[in-house]
């Protein structure tokens, strides 16, 4: 910036930056909206545009977000996406400490991922969803299965009813009939108890003084996690757009 | 319900239960629908159950929401949560008249309901992906590929550049490379052309004095659609979180 400008020059070569960078129109999707409970039609983006001639609707990177190289990689995600990591994190060292095998230490590391990025509601079955086509069919299915087991005790393995369950959902809360219905399946599956060592390892005790680094699972990533040449979202895989949801989660159509 | 009590009446007693409900619910919108705000906060549960005693986190029916019946079908998520579904009817319709097969008049019916019920961005690969267990191959086909399709012409097949993407994207607009590569493949592919009439029947300029309701359709979409018997997403299909996410989008896990 030129130095003989003006702090008022200044301002207004910044809003008028601004308003070059806003030259853009967000329309939510429905099932944003709905979650705000906004049951109103989308807002129509051809008026919008009568008023901001020089507008358009999104259709590229969302300039309001961190930036994804072109190419992304599974801990781009972690980097620009995810939210907070430290769970699922402590979890995979947790898992790694027990000496579980290592395609279990990466189902513990992503168990949560939906969560962390995606969506919460059913968030085992999206996880399992989106990391199936990169992963061992076990750990898929663990990740699928740790949503319904963490509901029911096995006391073999020492795996209580979460208490923070209890505070969240209630001393009276009772699971969905489909989850009681997965869990019957799942009890006498042959890899239930991959299933299952997700939920011991999915500690929720945090040691706040201990910081665990994605860095530690980058050889666990590397060796268990097929990661695709053109970047998570650009593969064609069956689950590619649910990846590029997550790089432009406003992108117009 | 005392039947002495007038419409009016229920109405207001429904609408006071949801209010209850609400004060004793606490709400989280998933990491995807904030990303789609630019909002990078991450809401803790604890802290959110601290400022609110007594609620508990959502794990149940938004009361906010219309209720869904226990068992829904495609036709309750268009009454209860898809946006409006004008153009899909009209283009059903549309691809009737010219004498399409049955499954493609569904398929028209159904090409954009990523757009009206779920994610806008890719919303032919998130639409076929909800579809799939319950319609013929064809059909997903057809609805993933219409979303590639869009943006290339076929002029023999009476399908030009739609003028609105020139102005909603700006003349200058390119389709993303993923794009380009999925065209590639479904232009050489056996039911490109079942692809392309979804395209061809997309009307864009609708006839305002025009109104179809979705009843015309309800016999297409009973012999072309396998509405499962458990309800649209409680037949642990492949995509049953799927629908149950439309069903409850503010589910706390």
């Amino acid at each position: 910036m030129n130095d003989a400008m003006t702090l008022s020059q200044r301002a207004d070569a910044l809003e008028h930056k601004m308003s070059e960078e806003l030259d853009y129109i967000v329309i939510k999707s429905r099932i944003y909206s709905m979650a705000d409970a906004d049951f109103a039609p989308p807002p129509n983006a051809g008026a919008m545009m009568a008023q901001n001639p020089k507008a358009r609707v999104l259709m590229g990177d969302d300039p309001r977000l961190p930036k994804m190289p072109a190419k992304p990689t599974l801990v781009d995600f972690f980097r620009y996406r995810f939210g907070p990591a430290a769970h699922v994190l402590q979890s995979a060292r947790h898992a790694v400490n027990a000496g579980l095998p290592e395609k279990m230490v990466l189902a513990c590391l992503l168990h949560d991922i939906s969560t962390m990025g995606f969506i919460r509601g059913d968030h085992g079955y999206w996880g399992a969803q989106l990391v199936e086509p990169y992963v061992d069919e076990e750990v898929t299915w663990a990740i699928r299965a740790h949503q319904v087991l963490r509901f029911y005790p096995d006391d073999t393995v020492g795996y209580e009813y979460p208490a923070s369950y209890v505070k969240a959902f209630g001393a009276d809360y009772q699971p969905d009939p489909y989850i009681e219905a997965d869990y019957r399946r799942m009890k006498d599956h042959k890899w239930y108890m991959s299933g299952r060592m997700i939920t011991v390892h999915d500690i929720y005790s945090f040691d706040p003084n201990v910081e665990v680094e994605l860095e530690e699972f980058t050889d666990v990533i590397g060796r268990n996690f097929r990661q695709p040449e053109e970047g998570l979202g650009y593969d064609n895989s069956p689950v590619a757009h649910m990846w590029r949801a997550m790089i432009r989660p406003a992108k117009y159509l | 319900m005392n039947d002495t009590l007038t419409v009016e009446q229920r109405a207001e007693a429904m609408e006071a239960k949801a209010i209850r409900d609400l004060d004793k619910a606490i709400i989280v919108k998933s990491r995807l629908f904030m990303l789609a705000d630019a909002d990078f906060s991450w809401p803790n549960g604890a802290t959110l159950q601290a400022e609110k005693p007594g609620a508990k986190m959502l794990m149940g029916d938004d009361p906010r929401l219309p209720k869904m019946p226990a068992k829904p079908t495609l036709i309750d998520f268009f009454k209860y949560r898809f946006g409006p579904a004008q153009h899909l009817l009209q283009s059903a319709k549309h691809a009737l008249k010219d004498g399409l097969p049955e499954k493609m008049v569904l398929a028209c019916l159904l090409h954009d309901i990523g757009v009206i019920g779920f994610i806008r961005s890719d919303h032919g690969y998130w639409g076929a992906q909800m579809v799939e267990p319950y319609v013929d191959e064809e059909v997903t086909w057809a609805i993933r590929a219409h979303q590639a399709l869009r943006f290339f012409a076929d002029e023999a097949a009476g399908y030009p550049y739609p003028d609105q993407y020139r102005r909603y994207f700006g003349e200058d607009y390119v389709p993303d490379d993923y794009i380009k590569a999925d065209y590639e493949r479904a232009r050489k592919h056996k039911w490109y052309m079942s692809a392309r009439m979804i395209c061809v029947h997309d009307i864009y300029s609708f006839d305002p004095n025009v109104t179809v309701v979705l009843d015309e359709f309800v016999d297409i979409i009973g012999r072309n659609f396998r509405q499962p018997a458990e309800g649209l997403g409680f037949d642990d299909s492949p995509s049953a979180h799927m629908w149950r996410t439309l069903n409850r989008p503010t589910k706390y896990l």
